[in-house]
Protein backbone atom coordinates (compact mmCIF):
# COMPACT_ATOMS: atom_id res chain seq x y z
CA UNK A 1 0.00 0.00 0.00
CA UNK A 2 2.73 2.48 0.99
CA UNK A 3 4.63 2.02 -2.27
CA UNK A 4 1.51 1.98 -4.40
CA UNK A 5 1.28 5.14 -6.42
CA UNK A 6 -2.09 4.15 -7.84
CA UNK A 7 -4.47 1.88 -6.00
CA UNK A 8 -8.10 1.29 -6.84
CA UNK A 9 -10.64 -0.88 -5.19
CA UNK A 10 -13.83 -1.95 -6.91
CA UNK A 11 -13.67 1.22 -9.01
CA UNK A 12 -16.98 1.32 -10.85
CA UNK A 13 -18.88 3.82 -12.96
CA UNK A 14 -22.36 3.29 -14.32
CA UNK A 15 -24.23 5.73 -16.53
CA UNK A 16 -27.75 4.38 -16.22
CA UNK A 17 -27.68 1.05 -17.99
CA UNK A 18 -24.19 1.60 -19.36
CA UNK A 19 -21.44 0.04 -17.26
CA UNK A 20 -18.53 2.23 -18.31
CA UNK A 21 -16.15 0.71 -15.76
CA UNK A 22 -16.84 -2.29 -13.56
CA UNK A 23 -14.88 -3.11 -10.39
CA UNK A 24 -11.53 -2.02 -11.81
CA UNK A 25 -8.67 -3.09 -9.55
CA UNK A 26 -5.32 -1.41 -10.10
CA UNK A 27 -2.17 -1.51 -8.04
CA UNK A 28 0.75 0.35 -9.54
CA UNK A 29 4.08 0.74 -7.83
CA UNK A 30 6.50 3.62 -7.92
CA UNK A 31 8.63 3.82 -11.08
CA UNK A 32 6.44 1.39 -12.96
CA UNK A 33 5.19 2.04 -16.49
CA UNK A 34 1.73 0.57 -16.61
CA UNK A 35 0.02 0.11 -19.95
CA UNK A 36 -3.75 0.31 -19.82
CA UNK A 37 -5.01 -1.34 -22.92
CA UNK A 38 -8.46 -1.46 -24.44
CA UNK A 39 -10.46 -0.73 -27.55
CA UNK A 40 -12.27 2.60 -27.97
CA UNK A 41 -15.11 2.74 -25.46
CA UNK A 42 -13.61 -0.02 -23.30
CA UNK A 43 -13.58 2.19 -20.20
CA UNK A 44 -10.00 3.52 -20.31
CA UNK A 45 -10.88 7.21 -20.26
CA UNK A 46 -13.64 6.73 -17.68
CA UNK A 47 -11.13 5.02 -15.38
CA UNK A 48 -8.55 7.74 -15.98
CA UNK A 49 -11.09 10.46 -15.24
CA UNK A 50 -11.99 8.71 -11.99
CA UNK A 51 -8.28 8.55 -11.08
CA UNK A 52 -8.09 12.30 -11.69
CA UNK A 53 -11.20 13.11 -9.67
CA UNK A 54 -13.11 14.33 -12.71
CA UNK A 55 -15.82 11.70 -12.38
CA UNK A 56 -17.28 10.42 -9.14
CA UNK A 57 -17.28 6.63 -9.00
CA UNK A 58 -20.63 4.91 -8.65
CA UNK A 59 -18.89 2.47 -6.34
CA UNK A 60 -15.38 1.87 -5.06
CA UNK A 61 -12.50 4.24 -4.64
CA UNK A 62 -9.17 5.34 -6.06
CA UNK A 63 -6.07 6.42 -4.16
CA UNK A 64 -3.02 8.19 -5.51
CA UNK A 65 0.05 8.16 -3.26
CA UNK A 66 -2.20 6.72 -0.55
CA UNK A 67 -4.56 9.71 -0.69
CA UNK A 68 -8.09 9.66 -1.99
CA UNK A 69 -8.31 10.89 -5.57
CA UNK A 70 -10.54 13.82 -4.76
CA UNK A 71 -10.71 17.23 -6.45
CA UNK A 72 -10.40 18.91 -3.06
CA UNK A 73 -7.05 17.22 -2.37
CA UNK A 74 -5.00 20.16 -3.68
CA UNK A 75 -1.55 18.91 -2.72
CA UNK A 76 -2.13 15.67 -4.58
CA UNK A 77 -2.44 17.39 -7.94
CA UNK A 78 1.00 18.96 -7.53
CA UNK A 79 2.39 15.44 -7.83
CA UNK A 80 0.33 14.38 -10.83
CA UNK A 81 0.60 15.34 -14.50
CA UNK A 82 -2.13 14.32 -16.86
CA UNK A 83 -3.37 14.34 -20.42
CA UNK A 84 -6.89 13.11 -20.99
CA UNK A 85 -8.16 12.18 -24.44
CA UNK A 86 -7.38 14.48 -27.34
CA UNK A 87 -5.00 17.33 -26.51
CA UNK A 88 -7.15 20.44 -26.76
CA UNK A 89 -5.71 23.83 -25.87
CA UNK A 90 -7.00 27.39 -26.01
CA UNK A 91 -6.99 27.84 -29.79
CA UNK A 92 -6.46 31.60 -29.96
CA UNK A 93 -3.43 31.42 -27.66
CA UNK A 94 0.08 30.49 -28.73
CA UNK A 95 2.00 27.41 -27.62
CA UNK A 96 3.98 29.55 -25.18
CA UNK A 97 0.85 31.22 -23.77
CA UNK A 98 -0.85 27.87 -23.30
CA UNK A 99 2.16 26.60 -21.37
CA UNK A 100 2.33 29.85 -19.40
CA UNK A 101 -1.27 29.25 -18.28
CA UNK A 102 -0.25 25.96 -16.71
CA UNK A 103 2.92 27.40 -15.22
CA UNK A 104 0.75 29.97 -13.44
CA UNK A 105 -2.02 27.56 -12.46
CA UNK A 106 0.62 25.30 -10.93
CA UNK A 107 2.31 28.27 -9.23
CA UNK A 108 5.73 27.46 -10.66
CA UNK A 109 8.49 30.00 -10.19
CA UNK A 110 10.72 31.13 -13.04
CA UNK A 111 10.04 30.72 -16.73
CA UNK A 112 13.00 28.54 -17.72
CA UNK A 113 10.94 25.41 -17.64
CA UNK A 114 8.83 26.71 -20.51
CA UNK A 115 11.75 26.78 -22.96
CA UNK A 116 13.08 23.56 -21.47
CA UNK A 117 9.77 21.82 -22.03
CA UNK A 118 9.39 23.17 -25.57
CA UNK A 119 12.91 22.04 -26.46
CA UNK A 120 12.38 18.63 -24.94
CA UNK A 121 9.24 18.10 -26.99
CA UNK A 122 10.57 19.79 -30.15
CA UNK A 123 8.03 22.59 -29.89
CA UNK A 124 10.58 25.42 -30.00
CA UNK A 125 9.85 26.49 -33.59
CA UNK A 126 6.13 26.69 -32.81
CA UNK A 127 6.34 28.71 -29.59
CA UNK A 128 4.57 31.75 -31.07
CA UNK A 129 2.12 29.82 -33.23
CA UNK A 130 -1.53 29.86 -32.21
CA UNK A 131 -2.50 26.35 -31.18
CA UNK A 132 -5.47 26.33 -33.58
CA UNK A 133 -2.84 26.20 -36.35
CA UNK A 134 -0.88 23.28 -34.89
CA UNK A 135 -0.83 19.84 -36.47
CA UNK A 136 -2.36 17.02 -34.44
CA UNK A 137 1.11 15.70 -33.65
CA UNK A 138 2.33 19.04 -32.30
CA UNK A 139 -0.91 19.53 -30.38
CA UNK A 140 -0.19 16.15 -28.81
CA UNK A 141 3.34 17.27 -27.89
CA UNK A 142 1.89 20.40 -26.30
CA UNK A 143 -0.53 18.21 -24.32
CA UNK A 144 2.40 16.15 -23.05
CA UNK A 145 4.38 19.32 -22.26
CA UNK A 146 1.46 20.62 -20.16
CA UNK A 147 1.43 17.33 -18.28
CA UNK A 148 5.18 17.41 -17.63
CA UNK A 149 5.75 21.09 -16.88
CA UNK A 150 5.87 20.65 -13.08
CA UNK A 151 8.00 17.47 -13.11
CA UNK A 152 5.28 15.25 -11.67
CA UNK A 153 5.92 12.02 -9.78
CA UNK A 154 2.97 10.38 -11.50
CA UNK A 155 2.08 10.83 -15.13
CA UNK A 156 -1.33 9.76 -16.38
CA UNK A 157 -1.49 9.83 -20.16
CA UNK A 158 -4.48 8.89 -22.26
CA UNK A 159 -3.34 7.60 -25.66
CA UNK A 160 -0.33 9.93 -26.01
CA UNK A 161 0.75 8.31 -29.30
CA UNK A 162 -2.39 9.56 -31.08
CA UNK A 163 -1.54 11.71 -34.05
CA UNK A 164 2.22 11.39 -33.62
CA UNK A 165 4.28 10.33 -36.61
CA UNK A 166 6.66 7.35 -36.19
CA UNK A 167 9.60 9.52 -35.16
CA UNK A 168 7.37 11.38 -32.70
CA UNK A 169 6.26 8.08 -31.21
CA UNK A 170 9.89 7.06 -30.71
CA UNK A 171 10.78 10.46 -29.16
CA UNK A 172 7.89 10.30 -26.73
CA UNK A 173 8.63 6.68 -25.89
CA UNK A 174 12.28 7.50 -25.13
CA UNK A 175 11.24 10.50 -23.08
CA UNK A 176 8.84 8.42 -20.99
CA UNK A 177 11.37 5.62 -20.57
CA UNK A 178 13.90 8.17 -19.35
CA UNK A 179 11.38 9.69 -16.93
CA UNK A 180 10.58 6.30 -15.44
CA UNK A 181 14.08 4.84 -15.60
CA UNK A 182 16.18 7.85 -14.55
CA UNK A 183 13.76 9.92 -12.51
CA UNK A 184 11.55 7.23 -11.00
CA UNK A 185 8.37 8.74 -12.42
CA UNK A 186 5.41 6.36 -12.34
CA UNK A 187 3.60 6.32 -15.66
CA UNK A 188 0.06 5.17 -16.32
CA UNK A 189 -0.50 5.16 -20.04
CA UNK A 190 -3.55 4.07 -21.98
CA UNK A 191 -3.55 2.81 -25.52
CA UNK A 192 -5.48 0.65 -27.94
CA UNK A 193 -2.32 -0.62 -29.63
CA UNK A 194 -0.71 -3.56 -27.82
CA UNK A 195 2.36 -3.56 -30.08
CA UNK A 196 3.19 0.02 -29.12
CA UNK A 197 2.42 -0.25 -25.45
CA UNK A 198 4.39 -3.48 -25.03
CA UNK A 199 7.57 -1.64 -26.10
CA UNK A 200 7.14 0.83 -23.29
CA UNK A 201 5.25 -0.70 -20.39
CA UNK A 202 6.52 -3.18 -17.85
CA UNK A 203 3.03 -4.34 -16.95
CA UNK A 204 -0.16 -4.31 -18.92
CA UNK A 205 -3.81 -4.41 -17.93
CA UNK A 206 -6.46 -5.09 -20.52
CA UNK A 207 -9.91 -3.57 -20.10
CA UNK A 208 -12.85 -4.60 -22.21
CA UNK A 209 -16.45 -3.42 -21.93
CA UNK A 210 -15.62 -1.87 -18.57
CA UNK A 211 -14.06 -5.02 -17.09
CA UNK A 212 -10.41 -5.77 -16.46
CA UNK A 213 -9.97 -9.04 -18.31
CA UNK A 214 -6.24 -9.60 -17.94
CA UNK A 215 -3.27 -8.16 -16.17
CA UNK A 216 0.29 -9.38 -16.46
CA UNK A 217 3.93 -8.49 -16.99
CA UNK A 218 4.80 -7.73 -20.58
CA UNK A 219 7.16 -10.74 -20.85
CA UNK A 220 4.52 -13.03 -19.47
CA UNK A 221 2.01 -11.57 -21.90
CA UNK A 222 4.34 -12.09 -24.83
CA UNK A 223 4.86 -15.69 -23.77
CA UNK A 224 1.12 -16.26 -23.57
CA UNK A 225 0.79 -15.67 -27.29
CA UNK A 226 0.10 -18.56 -29.62
CA UNK A 227 3.36 -20.14 -30.75
CA UNK A 228 3.71 -23.41 -32.67
CA UNK A 229 5.94 -25.21 -35.11
CA UNK A 230 4.23 -25.83 -38.45
CA UNK A 231 5.64 -28.74 -40.45
CA UNK A 232 4.78 -30.03 -43.90
CA UNK A 233 6.38 -33.26 -45.17
CA UNK A 234 5.90 -35.64 -48.11
CA UNK A 235 3.67 -37.80 -45.88
CA UNK A 236 2.19 -35.93 -42.92
CA UNK A 237 0.29 -38.96 -41.57
CA UNK A 238 3.49 -40.99 -41.24
CA UNK A 239 5.37 -37.97 -39.91
CA UNK A 240 2.71 -37.52 -37.17
CA UNK A 241 3.06 -41.17 -36.12
CA UNK A 242 6.84 -40.86 -36.10
CA UNK A 243 6.88 -37.64 -34.06
CA UNK A 244 4.39 -39.10 -31.55
CA UNK A 245 6.79 -42.00 -31.00
CA UNK A 246 9.51 -39.42 -30.36
CA UNK A 247 7.43 -37.91 -27.55
CA UNK A 248 5.98 -34.89 -29.36
CA UNK A 249 2.27 -34.11 -29.65
CA UNK A 250 1.59 -33.22 -33.28
CA UNK A 251 -1.86 -32.17 -34.47
CA UNK A 252 -3.25 -31.88 -37.97
CA UNK A 253 -4.10 -28.39 -39.19
CA UNK A 254 -7.04 -27.90 -41.61
CA UNK A 255 -4.60 -27.63 -44.56
CA UNK A 256 -3.11 -31.04 -43.64
CA UNK A 257 0.17 -29.75 -42.23
CA UNK A 258 1.28 -30.57 -38.71
CA UNK A 259 1.22 -28.28 -35.69
CA UNK A 260 3.54 -28.95 -32.73
CA UNK A 261 3.11 -26.74 -29.67
CA UNK A 262 5.83 -28.40 -27.54
CA UNK A 263 8.27 -25.74 -26.36
CA UNK A 264 11.23 -28.07 -27.09
CA UNK A 265 10.13 -28.29 -30.74
CA UNK A 266 9.51 -24.54 -31.07
CA UNK A 267 12.89 -23.67 -29.60
CA UNK A 268 14.79 -26.32 -31.64
CA UNK A 269 13.07 -26.65 -35.05
CA UNK A 270 16.34 -27.86 -36.63
CA UNK A 271 16.18 -30.95 -34.39
CA UNK A 272 12.72 -31.85 -35.73
CA UNK A 273 13.95 -31.23 -39.25
CA UNK A 274 16.93 -33.60 -38.74
CA UNK A 275 14.75 -36.29 -37.14
CA UNK A 276 12.26 -36.22 -40.02
CA UNK A 277 15.00 -36.26 -42.67
CA UNK A 278 16.72 -39.22 -41.02
CA UNK A 279 13.49 -41.24 -41.15
CA UNK A 280 12.91 -40.56 -44.88
CA UNK A 281 10.25 -37.91 -44.18
CA UNK A 282 12.11 -34.77 -45.16
CA UNK A 283 10.20 -31.56 -44.36
CA UNK A 284 9.02 -29.50 -47.34
CA UNK A 285 8.23 -26.60 -45.04
CA UNK A 286 9.10 -26.03 -41.40
CA UNK A 287 8.52 -22.74 -39.57
CA UNK A 288 7.75 -21.27 -36.20
CA UNK A 289 4.38 -19.48 -36.26
CA UNK A 290 4.15 -16.68 -33.71
CA UNK A 291 0.98 -14.74 -33.12
CA UNK A 292 1.48 -11.01 -33.37
CA UNK A 293 0.50 -8.90 -30.40
CA UNK A 294 -2.50 -7.28 -32.02
CA UNK A 295 -3.94 -10.64 -32.98
CA UNK A 296 -3.33 -11.87 -29.48
CA UNK A 297 -5.11 -8.81 -28.07
CA UNK A 298 -8.16 -9.40 -30.27
CA UNK A 299 -8.17 -13.10 -29.36
CA UNK A 300 -8.25 -12.28 -25.65
CA UNK A 301 -11.11 -9.87 -26.22
CA UNK A 302 -12.93 -12.34 -28.45
CA UNK A 303 -12.55 -15.12 -25.88
CA UNK A 304 -13.88 -12.79 -23.25
CA UNK A 305 -16.91 -11.99 -25.39
CA UNK A 306 -17.50 -15.72 -25.76
CA UNK A 307 -17.42 -16.21 -22.01
CA UNK A 308 -19.72 -13.29 -21.18
CA UNK B 1 -5.02 35.37 -2.57
CA UNK B 2 -1.88 34.38 -4.46
CA UNK B 3 -3.87 31.60 -6.11
CA UNK B 4 -6.76 33.91 -6.99
CA UNK B 5 -4.42 36.45 -8.59
CA UNK B 6 -2.73 33.70 -10.65
CA UNK B 7 -6.09 32.44 -11.91
CA UNK B 8 -7.28 35.99 -12.55
CA UNK B 9 -4.18 36.55 -14.69
CA UNK B 10 -4.96 33.40 -16.66
CA UNK B 11 -8.60 34.32 -17.17
CA UNK B 12 -7.67 37.85 -18.21
CA UNK B 13 -5.18 36.44 -20.74
CA UNK B 14 -7.88 34.23 -22.25
CA UNK B 15 -10.30 37.17 -22.48
CA UNK B 16 -7.93 39.78 -23.88
CA UNK B 17 -6.61 37.41 -26.53
CA UNK B 18 -10.09 36.51 -27.71
CA UNK B 19 -11.81 38.15 -30.66
CA UNK B 20 -15.06 38.49 -28.77
CA UNK B 21 -13.50 40.97 -26.31
CA UNK B 22 -12.72 43.63 -28.89
CA UNK B 23 -15.90 42.83 -30.86
CA UNK B 24 -17.96 43.48 -27.72
CA UNK B 25 -16.18 46.81 -27.12
CA UNK B 26 -16.65 47.93 -30.75
CA UNK B 27 -20.28 46.84 -30.68
CA UNK B 28 -20.99 48.85 -27.53
CA UNK B 29 -19.20 51.89 -28.96
CA UNK B 30 -21.39 51.56 -32.07
CA UNK B 31 -24.56 51.38 -29.96
CA UNK B 32 -23.44 54.41 -27.92
CA UNK B 33 -22.75 56.44 -31.05
CA UNK B 34 -26.16 55.44 -32.42
CA UNK B 35 -27.80 56.73 -29.23
CA UNK B 36 -25.96 60.03 -29.56
CA UNK B 37 -27.03 60.31 -33.18
CA UNK B 38 -30.61 59.56 -32.21
CA UNK B 39 -30.41 62.61 -29.94
CA UNK B 40 -29.09 64.61 -32.87
CA UNK B 41 -32.22 63.62 -34.79
CA UNK B 42 -34.35 64.67 -31.85
CA UNK B 43 -32.65 68.07 -31.88
CA UNK B 44 -33.15 68.34 -35.65
CA UNK B 45 -36.63 66.90 -36.28
CA UNK B 46 -36.55 68.15 -39.86
CA UNK B 47 -34.09 65.33 -40.71
CA UNK B 48 -36.22 62.74 -38.98
CA UNK B 49 -39.34 63.88 -40.79
CA UNK B 50 -38.04 62.30 -44.00
CA UNK B 51 -38.26 58.82 -42.51
CA UNK B 52 -41.28 57.60 -40.56
CA UNK B 53 -39.20 54.90 -38.86
CA UNK B 54 -36.68 57.37 -37.51
CA UNK B 55 -39.47 59.79 -36.61
CA UNK B 56 -41.14 57.06 -34.58
CA UNK B 57 -37.87 56.22 -32.85
CA UNK B 58 -37.12 59.80 -31.88
CA UNK B 59 -40.72 60.43 -30.79
CA UNK B 60 -40.37 58.37 -27.60
CA UNK B 61 -37.25 60.18 -26.46
CA UNK B 62 -39.31 62.66 -24.51
CA UNK B 63 -37.10 65.59 -25.35
CA UNK B 64 -33.92 66.68 -27.04
CA UNK B 65 -31.76 67.49 -24.02
CA UNK B 66 -29.29 65.66 -21.81
CA UNK B 67 -32.10 64.47 -19.56
CA UNK B 68 -33.63 62.66 -22.55
CA UNK B 69 -30.28 61.02 -23.34
CA UNK B 70 -29.86 59.94 -19.73
CA UNK B 71 -33.32 58.34 -19.70
CA UNK B 72 -32.50 56.64 -22.97
CA UNK B 73 -29.22 55.32 -21.60
CA UNK B 74 -30.87 53.89 -18.50
CA UNK B 75 -33.40 52.07 -20.68
CA UNK B 76 -30.63 50.92 -22.94
CA UNK B 77 -28.42 49.51 -20.23
CA UNK B 78 -31.36 47.66 -18.71
CA UNK B 79 -31.83 45.72 -21.92
CA UNK B 80 -28.59 45.59 -23.87
CA UNK B 81 -26.60 45.37 -20.64
CA UNK B 82 -28.32 42.09 -19.79
CA UNK B 83 -27.73 40.75 -23.29
CA UNK B 84 -24.10 41.92 -23.39
CA UNK B 85 -23.07 40.53 -20.02
CA UNK B 86 -25.11 37.38 -20.68
CA UNK B 87 -23.43 36.68 -24.00
CA UNK B 88 -19.89 37.23 -22.69
CA UNK B 89 -20.68 35.01 -19.69
CA UNK B 90 -21.97 32.33 -22.04
CA UNK B 91 -18.68 32.59 -23.90
CA UNK B 92 -16.31 32.62 -20.91
CA UNK B 93 -17.90 29.55 -19.34
CA UNK B 94 -19.19 27.84 -22.48
CA UNK B 95 -15.85 27.97 -24.32
CA UNK B 96 -14.19 25.75 -21.72
CA UNK B 97 -16.57 23.04 -22.84
CA UNK B 98 -16.78 23.75 -26.56
CA UNK B 99 -12.96 24.06 -26.77
CA UNK B 100 -12.75 20.97 -24.56
CA UNK B 101 -10.18 22.73 -22.44
CA UNK B 102 -11.96 22.14 -19.14
CA UNK B 103 -10.47 18.68 -18.59
CA UNK B 104 -7.02 20.25 -18.28
CA UNK B 105 -7.99 22.65 -15.51
CA UNK B 106 -9.85 20.25 -13.21
CA UNK B 107 -6.95 18.31 -11.66
CA UNK B 108 -4.71 21.21 -10.66
CA UNK B 109 -3.52 22.51 -7.29
CA UNK B 110 -6.12 25.27 -7.51
CA UNK B 111 -9.68 24.97 -6.31
CA UNK B 112 -12.30 24.78 -9.01
CA UNK B 113 -14.31 27.37 -7.06
CA UNK B 114 -11.33 29.75 -7.44
CA UNK B 115 -11.49 29.28 -11.20
CA UNK B 116 -15.25 29.99 -11.18
CA UNK B 117 -14.76 33.04 -8.94
CA UNK B 118 -11.99 34.38 -11.20
CA UNK B 119 -14.14 34.00 -14.27
CA UNK B 120 -16.99 35.84 -12.58
CA UNK B 121 -14.73 38.67 -11.39
CA UNK B 122 -13.36 39.12 -14.91
CA UNK B 123 -16.91 39.01 -16.30
CA UNK B 124 -18.13 41.56 -13.79
CA UNK B 125 -15.30 43.88 -14.82
CA UNK B 126 -16.00 43.19 -18.50
CA UNK B 127 -19.71 43.98 -18.06
CA UNK B 128 -18.90 47.24 -16.27
CA UNK B 129 -16.40 48.17 -19.00
CA UNK B 130 -19.09 47.58 -21.65
CA UNK B 131 -21.61 49.74 -19.76
CA UNK B 132 -19.11 52.55 -19.33
CA UNK B 133 -18.06 52.20 -22.98
CA UNK B 134 -21.58 52.62 -24.32
CA UNK B 135 -22.15 55.59 -22.01
CA UNK B 136 -18.92 57.34 -22.94
CA UNK B 137 -19.59 56.75 -26.66
CA UNK B 138 -23.12 58.12 -26.33
CA UNK B 139 -22.04 61.17 -24.34
CA UNK B 140 -19.15 62.03 -26.62
CA UNK B 141 -21.46 61.74 -29.60
CA UNK B 142 -23.98 63.85 -27.68
CA UNK B 143 -21.33 66.50 -27.05
CA UNK B 144 -20.30 66.45 -30.69
CA UNK B 145 -23.87 66.80 -31.86
CA UNK B 146 -24.45 69.74 -29.53
CA UNK B 147 -27.07 68.56 -27.04
CA UNK B 148 -27.77 71.71 -25.02
CA UNK B 149 -27.71 72.52 -21.32
CA UNK B 150 -25.36 70.02 -19.68
CA UNK B 151 -25.34 70.40 -15.92
CA UNK B 152 -23.39 68.51 -13.29
CA UNK B 153 -26.45 68.58 -11.02
CA UNK B 154 -28.33 66.49 -13.56
CA UNK B 155 -25.41 64.32 -14.66
CA UNK B 156 -24.07 62.95 -11.40
CA UNK B 157 -27.37 61.58 -10.00
CA UNK B 158 -27.89 59.96 -13.41
CA UNK B 159 -24.37 58.51 -13.38
CA UNK B 160 -24.94 57.04 -9.94
CA UNK B 161 -28.19 55.42 -11.01
CA UNK B 162 -26.61 54.20 -14.25
CA UNK B 163 -23.75 52.53 -12.39
CA UNK B 164 -26.09 50.97 -9.84
CA UNK B 165 -28.22 49.56 -12.68
CA UNK B 166 -25.05 48.30 -14.35
CA UNK B 167 -23.98 46.55 -11.18
CA UNK B 168 -27.43 45.09 -10.55
CA UNK B 169 -27.50 43.79 -14.11
CA UNK B 170 -23.94 42.49 -14.05
CA UNK B 171 -24.39 40.48 -10.88
CA UNK B 172 -27.12 38.52 -12.63
CA UNK B 173 -24.47 36.74 -14.71
CA UNK B 174 -24.17 34.02 -12.08
CA UNK B 175 -27.27 32.06 -13.18
CA UNK B 176 -26.04 32.40 -16.80
CA UNK B 177 -22.69 30.94 -15.70
CA UNK B 178 -24.53 28.02 -14.15
CA UNK B 179 -26.58 27.38 -17.30
CA UNK B 180 -23.41 27.57 -19.45
CA UNK B 181 -21.63 25.08 -17.19
CA UNK B 182 -24.51 22.64 -16.84
CA UNK B 183 -25.32 23.00 -20.55
CA UNK B 184 -21.62 22.55 -21.45
CA UNK B 185 -21.49 25.18 -24.18
CA UNK B 186 -22.81 28.49 -25.54
CA UNK B 187 -26.20 27.69 -26.98
CA UNK B 188 -28.15 27.00 -23.83
CA UNK B 189 -27.00 30.09 -21.89
CA UNK B 190 -27.60 32.39 -24.87
CA UNK B 191 -31.10 30.95 -25.27
CA UNK B 192 -31.54 31.43 -21.53
CA UNK B 193 -30.58 35.12 -21.77
CA UNK B 194 -33.00 35.65 -24.67
CA UNK B 195 -35.75 33.89 -22.75
CA UNK B 196 -35.09 36.05 -19.69
CA UNK B 197 -35.32 39.20 -21.83
CA UNK B 198 -38.62 38.11 -23.36
CA UNK B 199 -40.01 37.12 -19.96
CA UNK B 200 -38.99 40.46 -18.44
CA UNK B 201 -40.75 42.38 -21.20
CA UNK B 202 -43.87 40.20 -21.03
CA UNK B 203 -44.08 40.59 -17.27
CA UNK B 204 -43.76 44.36 -17.47
CA UNK B 205 -46.50 44.60 -20.05
CA UNK B 206 -48.81 41.77 -19.07
CA UNK B 207 -48.34 41.07 -15.38
CA UNK B 208 -46.56 44.05 -13.84
CA UNK B 209 -47.41 42.80 -10.34
CA UNK B 210 -45.27 39.72 -10.90
CA UNK B 211 -42.27 41.80 -11.93
CA UNK B 212 -41.56 42.39 -8.27
CA UNK B 213 -40.89 38.66 -7.88
CA UNK B 214 -38.76 38.38 -10.97
CA UNK B 215 -35.05 39.01 -10.23
CA UNK B 216 -34.22 40.21 -13.74
CA UNK B 217 -36.86 42.94 -13.39
CA UNK B 218 -35.22 44.38 -10.28
CA UNK B 219 -32.70 46.67 -12.04
CA UNK B 220 -35.54 48.24 -14.03
CA UNK B 221 -37.76 48.54 -10.97
CA UNK B 222 -34.90 50.03 -9.00
CA UNK B 223 -34.25 52.59 -11.73
CA UNK B 224 -37.94 53.66 -11.72
CA UNK B 225 -37.64 53.73 -15.49
CA UNK B 226 -41.33 52.87 -15.84
CA UNK B 227 -42.29 56.07 -14.05
CA UNK B 228 -43.67 56.90 -10.64
CA UNK B 229 -46.94 55.05 -11.29
CA UNK B 230 -45.15 51.77 -10.52
CA UNK B 231 -44.09 51.51 -6.87
CA UNK B 232 -40.50 50.98 -5.74
CA UNK B 233 -39.32 47.41 -5.24
CA UNK B 234 -39.60 46.27 -1.64
CA UNK B 235 -37.50 44.03 0.56
CA UNK B 236 -38.75 40.84 -1.11
CA UNK B 237 -37.71 41.99 -4.56
CA UNK B 238 -34.17 42.63 -3.33
CA UNK B 239 -34.25 39.39 -1.36
CA UNK B 240 -35.27 37.29 -4.38
CA UNK B 241 -32.71 39.10 -6.49
CA UNK B 242 -29.91 38.42 -3.96
CA UNK B 243 -31.01 34.81 -3.64
CA UNK B 244 -30.83 34.38 -7.42
CA UNK B 245 -27.33 35.86 -7.62
CA UNK B 246 -26.09 33.70 -4.75
CA UNK B 247 -27.82 30.58 -6.07
CA UNK B 248 -26.13 31.16 -9.43
CA UNK B 249 -22.75 31.67 -7.77
CA UNK B 250 -22.83 28.68 -5.44
CA UNK B 251 -24.70 26.54 -7.97
CA UNK B 252 -21.92 27.11 -10.53
CA UNK B 253 -19.20 26.42 -7.97
CA UNK B 254 -20.97 23.27 -6.80
CA UNK B 255 -21.47 22.10 -10.36
CA UNK B 256 -17.78 22.51 -11.19
CA UNK B 257 -16.85 20.75 -7.96
CA UNK B 258 -19.31 17.86 -7.88
CA UNK B 259 -20.66 17.17 -11.38
CA UNK B 260 -19.20 14.39 -13.53
CA UNK B 261 -16.85 15.93 -16.09
CA UNK B 262 -17.14 13.33 -18.81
Amino acid sequence: MMNDVILTEDLTKHYGEVHAAEAVQLQIRQGEIYGFLGLNGAGKTTTIRMLLGMIRPTRGMAWLFGKKADPGNMELWNRVGHMVEMPYSYPELTVLENLEIFRRLRFLKGTNMLSEMMDQLHLGPYRNIKTKNLSLGNAQRLGIAKALIHHPELLILDEPANGLDPSGIVQVRELLQDLAGTHGVTIFISSHILGEISRLASRIGIIHEGNMIRESDVDQLKNSRYRALHVNTTDNRKAAEFLSKQGYVPAHLPDGSLEIKDETAISRPEKISALLAASQLPPIKIMVEEEDLEHYFFRIIHNNNGQS
Amino acid sequence: MKKLSAVLWVEWLKVRKSKIFMISIYFFIFIGVMMGLLMYLAIHPEIASRSSTIRMKTSFLGGSDWKALYDLMIQLILTIGVIGSGVVTAWVFGREFSDRAIKDILALPVRRSTIVASKLIILLAWSIVLSVTVLVAAMLTGLATGIPDWTAAEFFPFLKLYLVCTLLNSLLITPVAFVASAGRGFMLPISFVILIMILSQLLFIGLPGLSFWFPWALPALHSRVAGIAIPSPGFFSYFIYSLTVLAGLFGTMAWWRFADHK
